[in-house]
């Protein structure tokens, strides 16, 4: 149960982080004062948004978002890596989370065979992932390279966030590998095995929300 | 006015004193935290709570009920779970059902007062307590529907001349070896209910039989003197040496009672096993009992050791007597610590078991009953096969056939080991509703039909006992031969010889030898042979023997019959087509007929020596008979007879066809079993996970097909996937990919590597550059 409340509200703080953050950069974009920022301002924001993103939902629009996300920002010897880590990856987050957060029960049945098959995908996309794009997200480049984030506001030194969650996420998929490879193993007693099984719950957790927070930097840096 | 008040001041004074007495009954029942057992040193009462003078004439047989009720308030142990299946209203989790096995009629009812599924209540079956304690008292253990009330019995039930079953304390706390289960099993059967447990226990010797007592028998009549032969009396005769000079005995008690006890009434023995292989349950093996886990207190409420007992008993202590409870404690967290279990049970570390077995499967999948193979182990159980009865006849059975392990889930919705045996029973159905018919009921309407092994051996008897031909009578038929046994029942053996005769032959049996019993002979010869024709007349006087025969018998040989006539063989011509051999008929108004029918014959060829009893023609024969007895426009149009066998129902089709089809009323009975327990190393899984799960794996694709006591290929057939509710290609992808779970393992043990190195790198590049060991790049 604490996992629940801890991943339901984990991932919705961020999520209500980013959007905001998103949603007052478009309003000093805009050149819209603090005053338009408003709870009220912001939800229209958000709605507004959404719609837009449903609008854009069909075949067309997803193609769009793989040709910016995938053929543009990556050379073809990375576009399959980067592809199956990415479906591997959506596919693991949902099966794992759907159960963790909507059933009393451990993973069973085809949601099991799916997370265990895409594991094995993620677990070989990872480390090929790692090796390609490593040095795009170094942290400590001088030039504001790729994934580097503009302060929010003057005054304040530019934090790299796209390589801190690249690196992150990098870190807490290692634990997920580790974790699942031991929770195979005929090693360890039932009582470190949900030890085990605890750390690669929150070890996703934080991998789900440095995905989240990555892809959003990674994005408003496209934009920018 | 004033009776009133005298009446009503006698009745508060009754209770009072009812209510004193009850209390100072419960005041003995007071238990001072003593942990021994007192020496029961007790003088026996009867029934009428007198005490028992050995040395009287005619002493009657103890009372459990009076002898202990001093110290042990008996109305509480009637409570408890060996007694209360009528009375109580908490059933638990399935058990065991009683089952009613009648061969000839192929009926294998599994029967219980408790409100357990696909088990039948007797009281809808109209069997009363009588006709209950009658079938199964061989393996009650006293009490109960075996001891009703004054107000619970039944006309035509015997009671009064039997007596009450009496709740049988020694069966199961007497230490002595003299306790008998023979004995109680033998004196159950001749309706000595009331003498049952003091033969049983070895204080006395019983004899006579109340079963042939007339119905006006009563205890108070006492012994017959005019009869010393057939209809004697029960008597008892106590053993004088267990008396002390103040006629008490000794009963040797054990509190907590011996397994042996137990195993009377529990015992499971897989079919084909030889005694000294048989395995015993662990915790036997490492010296508990069966009461260190099934205990209970005065109440004799036993803990049946059940996940979920403690929550339906609302008795929380209970809680610790589960597999979990005493392996693993409450607490998942305890860690095996010191605290973990009773005893010091093992704390189970299940290394490499992934927790979701310990939401899906009950402890007792893993480590309990057989190991799951390609074919379901067959079992005999003490109350269902009636084990344990020593004596010269067979006393066990070979139906119910009784199977395990099958898994199914249970009511918790774990998947928990199961026996399972597959129901068979007439009965008449009326659109959704059924009623089933009793084995007596269907043997009146069938006749002869279920009859055939019966008709065939009365001939073999007439032939055995009245014939004086020297060897043994028997019938060939279908490359067999068939043979009286001492059942009266009969035995089939091959053939000896090299030529199989075709037809049905009457032979005797001499030192292995196969003679026809009438031989071959000339009728048309001049000069008759006189042993040929003496043995004739002994095979025709033979039969005459037989009661209710279709008419008069006769042997027909060519043109010629001969049949006896005031004692003297007399010759007359066949009234029928002329016959190349010589054979036995009846004969009646100028037709004949075979002595026992080709249909007879057929059903016997087809059953005896084999596990089935019946054969689809007999069903149909039998359904046509019960329906032709059934009047119509009582009955209403919709009304139809059917049998159940093999997991299917048996029913005419409107050409009068005998068809097969599902109902659930045909759906296997199933109970789950606990032990034996394995060792763990031999538990599943532990070698590895390919224990269950491969693509053939038997635990998840065996498959069961239905028995019963029908010769029929119409039979239902399950899969353990559909009994479990799983879904087989799920299952078998599943297990396929245990097939690359090691190349998975390397794979991600190298993915772990590189993403680690590559971590690691970055600290150390980090470290070094943060100690100055690597100057920080500088732009160009």
């Amino acid at each position: 149960m604490i996992f629940r409340i801890i991943s339901a509200a984990s991932v919705l703080g961020l999520i209500f982080a980013l959007t905001l953050h998103r949603f007052r950069k478009s309003q000093d974009a805009s050149g819209k004062g603090s005053g338009s920022s408003s709870a009220a301002g912001y939800l229209s924001w958000l709605f507004h948004r959404i719609f837009k993103f449903l609008q854009s939902a069909g075949i067309k629009g997803w193609k769009e978002r793989y040709n910016q996300w995938i053929i543009l920002r990556h050379p073809a010897r990375e576009r399959w890596v980067i592809l199956c880590l990415g479906i591997s990856y959506c596919l693991l987050a949902a099966s794992g989370f759907l159960f963790a957060l909507l059933s009393s029960q451990r993973l069973f049945g085809s949601f099991l065979l799916l997370h265990f098959t895409m594991g094995g995908l993620f677990a070989v996309c990872l480390p090929l992932a790692t090796i390609l794009r490593a040095r795009h997200y170094r942290l400590d480049a001088d030039e504001p390279a790729q994934g580097k984030d503009t302060p929010a506001s003057g005054g304040k030194a530019a934090l790299p966030w796209s390589p801190i969650f690249f690196w992150v996420f990098v870190a807490s998929g290692l634990c997920l590998i580790v974790t699942a490879l031991t929770l195979m193993l005929p090693y360890f007693s039932l009582i470190i095995q949900l030890d085990f099984f605890e750390v690669h719950r929150y070890s996703a957790l934080v991998s789900l929300l440095s995905a989240i927070a990555f892809a959003y930097f990674s994005r408003v840096n496209d934009k920018k | 006015m004033k009776h009133k008040a005298i009446f009503l001041f006698i009745l508060i004074s009754l209770a009072a004193l009812i209510s004193l007495e009850a209390q100072t009954d419960q005041k003995n029942q007071k238990w001072d935290g003593s942990r021994t057992t007192p020496v029961h040193q007790i003088p026996l009462k009867d029934e009428f709570d007198q005490p028992i003078l050995p040395s009287e004439p005619y002493p009657l047989p103890y009372s459990a009920r009076y002898s202990c009720a001093p110290c042990h308030d008996y109305t509480l142990i009637q409570e408890g779970w060996h007694f209360n299946a009528a009375s109580s209203s908490q059933h638990g989790r399935t058990g065991e059902p009683w089952v009613w096995v009648e061969p000839k009629t192929g009926t294998v009812l599994p029967l219980s007062y408790r409100s357990w599924e696909r088990m039948w209540n007797p009281q809808q079956l109209g069997l009363t307590p009588w006709d209950f304690t009658l079938l199964f008292g061989r393996h009650m253990s006293g009490g109960g529907m075996a001891e009703p009330r004054s107000d619970e019995t039944s006309p035509e039930s015997r009671w009064n001349v039997s007596g009450k079953l009496e709740i049988n304390c020694m069966g199961c706390h007497n230490a002595s070896r003299m306790q008998s289960h023979s004995e109680w099993a033998k004196q159950v059967l001749r309706h000595n209910f009331r003498w049952a447990a003091t033969a049983a226990s070895g204080f006395g010797e019983v004899g006579g039989m109340a079963s042939r007592l007339p119905g006006t028998w009563d205890i108070y009549d006492g012994p017959n003197p005019d009869d010393t032969e057939w209809a004697v009396v029960p008597s008892i005769r106590y053993r004088p040496e267990i008396f002390d000079s103040k006629h008490r005995v000794f009963f040797d008690i054990a509190n907590k009672p011996d397994d042996l006890r137990c195993l009377v009434c529990h015992s499971v023995y897989p079919v084909g096993t030889k005694k000294y292989s048989i395995k015993e349950d662990i915790h036997s093996a490492a010296g508990m009992k069966c009461v260190d886990c099934h205990r209970n207190d005065i109440s004799h409420a036993m803990i049946r050791g059940y996940e979920g007992e403690a929550e339906e008993s609302q008795n929380s202590e209970i809680a610790d007597f589960t597999c979990r409870g005493c392996h693993i404690g409450e607490d998942l967290s305890r860690r095996g610590g010191s605290t973990s279990g009773r005893l010091g049970a093992p704390y189970p570390k299940h290394s490499g078991i992934p927790a979701v077995h310990f939401e899906k499967l009950s402890c007792t999948v893993c480590h309990s009953g057989p190991v799951p193979s390609k074919n379901f182990n067959r079992v005999r159980t003490s109350r269902a096969n009636r084990l344990g009865i020593y004596g010269v006849a067979q006393w066990f059975t070979e139906l119910p056939h009784i199977i395990e392990p099958v898994f199914v889930r249970d009511r918790t919705g774990k998947i928990t080991p199961h026996r399972l045996m597959w129901p068979a029973f007439w009965g008449e159905r009326e659109g959704d509703t059924i009623k089933l018919l009793k084995p007596a009921e269907v043997e009146e309407a069938a006749g002869d039909i279920l009859a055939s092994e019966e008709n065939i051996a009365e001939v073999l008897t007439a032939f055995t006992l009245y014939s004086g031909i020297e060897g043994i009578p028997a019938l060939v038929a279908s490359g067999k031969v068939y043979e009286l046994n001492v059942d009266r029942r009969l035995d089939a053996s091959l053939y000896p010889g090299e030529e199989v005769p075709s037809e049905i032959l009457w032979v005797i049996k001499i030192n292995g030898e196969i003679a026809p019993l009438i031989p071959e002979f000339d009728p048309e010869a001049e000069e008759p042979d006189v042993d040929t024709e003496t043995r004739i007349q002994k095979a025709l006087e033979s039969l005459a023997t037989i009661s209710d025969s279709p008419g008069q018998p006769a042997l027909i040989h060519k043109d010629a019959m001969y049949m006896v006539v005031e004692g003297y063989l007399d010759k007359t011509e066949s009234p029928g087509k002329t016959v190349n051999t010589p054979q036995l008929c009846w004969f009646h108004e100028n037709k004949t007929q075979p002595i026992v029918s080709e249909f007879d014959v057929r059903t016997a060829v087809a059953t005896v020596g084999e596990e089935h009893t019946l054969t689809e023609e007999q069903v149909e024969r039998v359904l046509k008979s019960l329906s032709s007895l059934e009047n119509p426009q009582e009955s209403g149009a919709a009304k139809k007879f059917f049998y159940v066998s093999g997991g299917k129902m048996f029913q005419l089709d409107e050409a009068g066809n005998l068809f097969a089809a599902d109902h659930a009323a045909a759906e296997p009975v199933i109970w789950p079993l606990a032990h034996q327990v394995r060792p763990a190393q031999q538990s599943l899984g532990i070698k590895d996970c390919t224990d269950c799960h491969t693509e053939g794996s038997v635990f998840f694709f065996n498959s069961m097909t239905g028995d019963g006591p029908l010769l029929t290929k119409k039979v239902a057939v399950r899969s353990a996937h559909s009994l479990m509710g799983l879904d087989k290609p799920y299952q078998k992808l599943f297990g396929l990919s245990f097939r690359i779970r090691p190349a998975f393992k390397v794979a991600l043990f190298i993915s772990a590597l590189i993403v680690g190195s590559m971590l690691l790198l970055g600290v150390l590049l980090a470290l070094a550059r943060f100690t100055g060991l690597i100057e920080k790049r500088r732009q160009p």
